[in-house]
This record gives structure tokens, sequence and C-alpha cells, in this order.
């Protein structure tokens, strides 16, 4: 038997590895098994007692995607257009928004980058131009002097460094979260992939994922000069010319209501800082209505208009939501904080978050608070307004507090994305996939079962068609799938719904490099062959077709690999680790059964 | 047992009948495609999608009329498998836990003692899935070209390559055609999604399989039987090898549609692709890979000479 010898370590070895690799996900299964037959309590108790074991099998064990398991898989996409804003900072302008805007229409309508667009429909407004108008930046040597490729490479570092820190900040905000076995990776330039597994409280993991945690002290608008504002803004959407006056009685606003569109979805209000409210699901008309400019040019010069985060009250069953005039300069932002938490209030019980600032914060809060006493001074995350508490004293121990949270689970949400730090863009998500969890056990049943009988029906038809060839191709079908499972194992690879797929085509496919074995050697008999002789070239004359069909598959699975995404990429791996187990199996294994029959026994082989 | 022991088929002569069956095809294929247009999933046209999961089996109409109602555009509605489950799509840019909350209080309103709960949502923004799009027509792309290169580089003459990409082109346009007219008809999804793509390239994979085994017997009998005209020789590849090409595509046939018949909804429309994939594929390495070889061959001799 010689060069046998080599097959057969090879063969062991392998087994001895796969078992290895494999090893864990049995034991776990086991375990999985014996908790689930416990009574309620004794598991609680078996499981906290036996935690960190546990956690060490899981991440050894054959994962399960998010479409067998349950979970959220989330592709987030970082703003670019309001990064290249953040980065002009305050050199913008109106001509530069114009350009960013067109910009990021054409990079939406040609799915083309917005930096590249951005450069473009810079040069194309005027040849000469030089972007380093709107930016510098000491650091990175970014000067008046920059040449437009200059700072068009700098937006791209830029841009590349963002992801990066979006990437970082949001790793840290979901393991504040508490997921077990999170995923998240970068796709593209600009794009990053969270995947959750077992997580289905969708609401609360997009809040997580898209706040960029701008938090904003803010001084509020004069009351006075509010009300007036409201008045002209409300007379500027009357069908008639008529001036508004808000001392109107209630009676006659009801009858406006019908013909003025903003007061179809608004009720105006213009008490202290309250600009006016409207339900929740109309807050998206009343923003179309006042972000117009000419609306907008009828407002303080200094003054915007901001949502409150949870509603102020309700009516006939819907929730209203009051918009705040705050003024457009930023007093202190969320970077200040040093530390925030969960806390209740003393008085209403209600949840709050309590922070901590650091030193020049501190300073700026005291000298704030203390100018503005008696005042409301508006906390304001993300774009919306939590609290505008009015300021009683100064402040200067650095402390304040937002208020206003709708349950403890927001608390304790906002300290996390307050502690993770700042995004440096927002993120917006465009694409989501929520699994529950039944579909993902009906599925693994589904998969598993077809499998099995694919597998059954197969190794009969073999041992049927090709008698003691086809139970010896049998044996090897079954190392075949015992080694996929391996491989998968030992690359933590993630069996994905496809991916079964992949398997039970593998199972049909497997079979492929043995029936051109058994068909040649059947050939060979029938050209007058002794079996020996026929079994040798068998095999050596079907080798050559057997590895060009095996390595042009195992391209195309390469590609599918390398252009594919989620469940595809788990399909591609599968494919790829059937090839190569199958290979091995079907051209080793085999061979060295079949040589230690008729070599070793001198055995007869029959091959149908 | 014994198939096609001592087979002897007069195939390569008769290769204008194949064609013409291909050509056929193709051209329907390519009017479904063009006329019906491709009908895409979600993950490839944008919107959100949502499976919604009954007690007991409900009607689709109602519930189609009373969403287009309180979303303000019409859903896609779809049963599937017995009723229990309904896929609801809808192309709108609003936000998915609004489509969730509008779709879940229109179910619990229309329906009070039957109650239902979300178990899959899908939303994909539209340049996502634009770009979702280009990357499977680039993997398409890019398989047929890798493959055009290692043929060319395995079995040195073009007429191989060629052959061979155009009856994975063959297959794959003719599985597009079919999906595109059978949409809608049959009980289970034929949505072209990124699951599809992946079934794609692996009738690409499978088809190849197929089409390299017979070449490879055609470059060994090249060598065998020199004094042979070539359209004769590779008539009698296709025989030498048919055995093992039916066997094989058996064994594939058996397994994919236990997959069809018991591998669950989801992977409905991929065990159904890969069914054709796996007859196309048989049969496109007989009549199209090798006879367009033949041709190929005969017209490159004809110009050397």
């Amino acid at each position: 038997m010689k060069g046998n010898g080599t097959k057969v370590a090879f063969i062991v070895a392998f087994l001895v590895l796969t078992i290895y690799y494999l090893f864990p996900s049995f034991q776990y299964w086991l375990e999985m098994r014996k908790i689930d037959d416990m009574e309620q309590e004794e598991r609680v108790e078996y499981i906290r007692a036996n935690e960190a074991r546990i956690e060490n099998m899981r991440e050894k064990i054959l994962t399960l995607g998010l479409d067998l398991q349950g979970g959220m898989h989330v592709t987030l996409e970082l703003a670019t257009n309001q990064l290249i804003q953040e980065l002009a900072g305050e050199y913008v302008d109106d001509e530069f928004n114009e350009i960013l805007a067109t910009a990021n229409q054409r990079a939406r309508e040609s799915n083309t980058d917005v930096i590249a667009e951005f450069v473009m429909v810079f040069e194309e407004r005027d040849v000469e131009a030089r972007m380093s108008r709107y930016f510098r930046s000491d650091a990175d040597n970014i000067t008046r002097r920059s040449t437009n490729a200059e700072i068009q490479e700098w937006l791209l570092e830029q841009r590349d460094a963002a992801v990066h820190r979006a990437i970082e900040i949001v790793r840290n905000r979901v393991d504040r979260f508490g997921v077990t076995e999170p995923s998240i990776v970068r796709q593209g330039n600009n794009r990053l992939v969270v995947e959750l597994p077992g997580v289905t409280d969708e609401e609360r993991v997009r809040d997580l994922l898209r706040g960029t945690a701008r938090l904003e002290f803010r001084l509020t608008a004069d009351p006075d000069d509010l009300r007036h504002s409201l008045e002209r803004i409300i007379a500027h959407f009357e069908p008639h010319e008529d001036e508004f006056d808000l001392e109107d009685q209630w009676e006659e606003l009801d009858q406006e209501r019908q013909e003025n569109p903003l007061l179809q979805y608004f009720i105006p209000q213009g008490q202290g800082v309250t600009f006016g409210s409207a339900a929740g699901v109309d807050t998206a008309q009343v923003n179309q209505l006042i972000r117009q400019p000419d609306v907008q040019r009828l407002l303080p010069r200094d003054i915007t208009l901001m949502w409150t985060a949870n509603p102020q009250f309700e009516m006939e069953g819907r929730n209203y939501y009051s918009l705040i005039g705050v003024r457009r300069q930023v007093e202190l932002t969320g970077d200040v904080v040093t530390e925030a938490r969960p806390t209740f209030d003393q008085h209403t019980n209600r949840p709050e978050v309590s922070m901590t600032m650091n030193r020049q914060g501190a300073r700026v809060w005291a000298r704030v608070t203390g100018a503005n006493i008696g005042r409301p001074i508006a906390i304001a995350l993300d774009g919306v307004i939590y609290s505008y508490p009015v300021v009683q004293g100064q402040i200067t121990g650095g402390r304040s507090s937002i208020t206003g949270l709708a349950s403890s689970a927001e608390a304790e949400d906002l300290v996390n994305i307050l502690m993770s730090g700042a995004l440096p863009a927002p993120l917006n998500i465009v694409q989501e996939r929520t699994v529950g969890p039944s579909l993902g056990e009906a599925s693994i049943r589904a998969g598993f079962n077809s499998a099995l009988a694919g597998l059954i029906i197969v190794v009969f038809f073999m041992m049927f068609y090709y008698r003691t060839g086809g139970a010896i191709a049998d044996i090897a079908l079954v190392l075949n799938i015992i080694f996929i499972m391996g491989i998968l194992a030992a690359f933590n690879a993630t069996l994905t719904l496809p991916g079964i797929a992949g398997i039970v085509l593998t199972i049909g496919m497997a079979v492929d490099a043995n029936v051109l074995i058994f068909d040649r050697i059947r050939e060979e008999l029938r050209a007058g062959k002794s079996l020996i002789a026929a079994i040798d070239s068998g095999y050596s004359n079907s080798m050559s077709a057997i590895l060009d069909a095996n390595i042009t598959t195992f391209l195309t699975a390469v590609i599918l690999f390398s252009f594919g995404v989620g469940p595809i990429k788990g399909f591609a791996i599968t494919l790829m680790a059937g090839i190569a187990a199958s290979l091995f199996s079907a051209i080793i294994i085999t061979r060295v059964i079949v040589d230690w029959m008729t070599k070793e026994k001198k055995w007869s082989i029959s091959y149908g | 047992m014994r198939l096609f022991e001592t087979a002897n088929y007069t195939i390569i002569p008769h290769r204008k009948v194949g064609y013409i069956i291909s050509g056929t095809l193709i051209l329907l294929s390519l009017v479904a495609i063009f006329g019906r247009g491709l009908q895409y999933g979600i993950d490839f046209r944008g919107g959100v999608e949502i499976i919604l999961e009954f007690e007991e089996p409900v009607g689709v109409e109602e519930i189609r009329s009373e969403l287009n109602v309180h979303l303000g555009t019409l859903p896609n509605i779809r049963r599937l498998g017995v009723g229990r489950d309904m896929l609801i799509r809808v192309d709108t840019e609003m936000p998915t836990s609004e489509v969730q909350r509008i779709v879940t209080s229109t179910a619990a309103s229309l329906y009070p003692d039957n109650p239902s709960r979300i178990i899959q949502t899908e939303n994909v923004g539209p340049s996502f899935a634009d770009d979702l799009r280009n990357a499977a027509l680039m993997s398409i792309i890019f398989a047929l070209i890798v493959i055009f290169l290692y043929i060319l580089i395995r079995f040195k003459k073009w007429s191989y390559s060629a052959g061979a990409v155009a009856a994975l082109a063959h297959d794959v346009i003719i599985t597009l055609g079919i999906f595109t007219v059978l949409h809608g008809i049959v009980p289970f999804s034929l949505d072209i999604n990124q699951v599809l793509i992946a079934a794609f390239l692996t009738i690409v994979g499978y088809s190849l399989n197929d089409t390299v085994v017979v070449f490879d017997r055609i470059r060994e009998n090249s060598l065998i039987f020199k004094t042979e005209s070539f359209d004769k020789m590779v008539n009698r590849s296709i025989n030498n090898t048919l055995s093992r090409t039916v066997i094989t595509s058996l064994t594939t046939l058996f397994v994919v549609t236990i997959l069809f018949i018991f591998g669950g909804d989801v992977l409905k429309g991929l065990s159904f692709a890969l069914i054709i994939g796996v007859l196309l594929g048989t049969y496109s390495s007989i009549f199209v890979a090798s006879a367009l070889l033949v041709d190929l061959q005969q017209k490159t001799r004809k110009n050397i000479a």
C-alpha cells in the first residue's frame, strides 16, 4: 500500500480536526437540551452558575445566521453631505449649500459618490473657483492656498476617518445595549452593516443606531417676538388677505381651520416659548409648511423652531407635540459632558439623566444660567427638545439634567448614547431586516428535513446503481457532510438558510466526482482491464475532468462571496466548503477504501 | 443497472434542432423579460416588506383594500404557504416603524378575533437597492468573464470558452424568462432577489460542471482518435459521458426537488431556480456548448485552410 499511508494520515488528521472544531457545537447542543428539560427556577439558577462556561462555548460553536435565529440586520450609511457641511463649519454660505444640494441630488440619481459630485458641481460653476474658501484645517495643512484636488483628497480622508469613528461608536453603543455576538462591519466607503442576533425591539435599536448624540444647550426666544411671528405666519397662510389676530374668538378659529392650510394640522399657541402644537402624525406636514423660505423670513433672525421629543398633551386620543422657539446660537454642546447617568426625579419619580460637565463647560454654564435667571433654557438632543426648564438660579457646579423622558429605558439609552460619544455625521438606515425567532425555527426544521431526505435518497440510489462502489461513495458522502460542518465551524462561518440550501445541493453534487470515476472504471473494465488496473486508470483518467469542473464551480462561489452580502455570503461559503470537502472525500477517501479492499483484502468490488 | 452504457446517439448531426429549440426559448424569454420586466424582490427595488402571521387564514383582497386606504398607496400582498402568512410589500418612503404601525393596527381592526403578528420586516432604501442590483449584475458578468478565461487557459482554444459561456448565458436567460412568465401565477415567490442571484451563479457553476466534463472528454478523445472528424469525435465524447451526465443530474435533481417540496417557503424560489437550472444545464452542455464548439471549430479551420 505504497503512498496510502500518507493519505490515511491525512484523513485521520482531518477527521480529528473536524471533531475538534465540531465538539463545542455538540457540547452546546447537549447543554441546551439539558437546560430545556429543567424547571423554570432551576434553569435560571443553572444558567447563572454556568454563565462563563456557556458563554465560552458559544464563542466556538457554529453560529446560525440571523435568518435562522432571528434578529436585526441593519445597513447604515454615513450622511456624507452633512459631513461635508460639518467640515466647512462657519464658512458655509448660500452658494455652498446650493452646490451641496445639487451634488447630493446628482449622487443619488446616478448612484455616485457625493464627494466626487461635490467637486464636480463646484468646478462646473466656476473653473477658477477654489474650494479652499470653505475648508480649513491646521492639523492637516489645509489652508487658503490648498488646491481643489488636495481638498478632495482631504475630504475623502475625513470621510474614511468618520466611518471608522462611527463604527467604534456604534460598537460602543451596541455593547452597552447588551447584545450577544453583535457584528459590525464596514461595507464600501460609507456604509456599515450591523447584525444583532436575538434583538427584536426594532424602534429602540433604530434610535440607538441613528442618534448622532448632538446635545445642545440653547437659549429660548423672547415670548413677545415669538407670538408676533406666529401671528404673521398664520396670516401668511390665510387665503383671504386679512390680518390674523390670536385675540380672536376660538370659535372663529375653528372656522378658519378649514381654509388655512397651516391650521388644518397645527394648533397655534404663542404662550411663553411654545409656538404651537400638532399631533404626532401631522408634524411632517407642519414642517413642510414652516420650512418654506418665505415663512422662515417671518421668524426673528436669530430664532429657529424645534419640536419637543415627547408629547406635551393628549387630545381626542392623539398625542400632541409642541414647537419651541429657540436661539440659533448654541451656548454649550455635549462634548463638555464628562459623566452621565440615569436617575429619577426626587419629587415626581420620573426618569431623568443627570450630567456632569468639565471645568470649561461648568464655567460657561455658570455664566449662561447666571445671565438668564427666570428664563427657560432648552436642552436639545439630535434636533429635538427634551426639556426647557426655567433657570431658578446660577448653576456653578457644572451639573444639569435632561428631564421629560418617557421611560427609564429611554434614560438608559440616552446615557449610553451620550457616553459613547457623538457621531461625526448622522447615520441613515438604508436597509433593515428583522426576522422573528419562530420563522427561523421553522426554516431550520424544513432545511434539516430536506437535507436528511435528500441524503437518504442519494445514498440508496448510489448503492442501487453502483453496488459496492456506491456504498463506498456513500461513506465518503456522509464524511463529506461532517467535513463541511467542521470547515464552517473552523472558519467561524455563519450558517444561513441559503447556506443550508447550499449543503443540500452539495449532497447532490458531491457524488458527481464519484459518478465520474465509477463510470470511467466501468468503461475500463469493459475495455478488458483487470479490476485493479481499471480502478487505477479510472481514478487517474477522470482526474482532469473532476478538477476542472470543481475549480470552475469554486471560482463562481468565490465571485458570489465577494459580491454578495449577508445570507449570500453564507451560501457561497458553504458551497466552497462543500467543493473542498467533496473533492477530498470523493477522490482520496474512496480511493483508500477501494485500495484497502482490493489490495489488502483481495476482495472484489462490484461497480454495478 | 447500467444506463446509456453503449450509448450511441446521433446528437451533433441533429444540432440544428437544438439550436431551434434554444433559440425559440431565448427569444420567448427575452420577449417576456423586456415585455413584462424583471420582477424584482424588495432588495432590488426598495421599499418596505412585512410578513404578517395570522392565527387563521385570511383573504388577501380585504387587507389590500383596507391597507390601500391607510397607507395611501396600493400595497402588493401575497399569501405564503397555507395562507396564514401574508407578505405585504409597500413602495414607500415612509419610515418602517410607521408602516409597521399601520399594518398591525389595520389587521387588528379588520380581524379582531384573529390575532396577528409581524414575523419579518425588511426595509431597503432606493439607492441601496440600486447598489445591490448593480453588484448582482456585476457578479454574473464577472463570473462569465472569469470562466471564459479559465477555460481558455485550460483548453487553449477560444471556441471552447465561447461554447461554454454561451451555454451559461443561455441557461441564465431562459431561467430568468421562466421566472418572469410564471411570476404571480405560481403560489410561491419568484421575485428576482439576492438569493436568486446566488441560485443563478450556482446554476452557472453546475452547468459549467457538465460542460467541462464533456469538453474534457473531447480533449482526451482528440488525442486518441486523431483521424476522426471533429464533429464525429464530439458526438462520441457526448455519448461517452452521457451516463455520467444523466446520473449526476438525477442525484442533483433528487435533492433540489426535495428542497423545493420540503424546504419551506423561503427556499421555494431558490430551489425552483435550481431545478430549472439543472435541467437546462444538462441540456445546454450538450446541445449548446458542444454543438457551438463544433460549429466554431469548423469555422476557424475553414478560415485557416
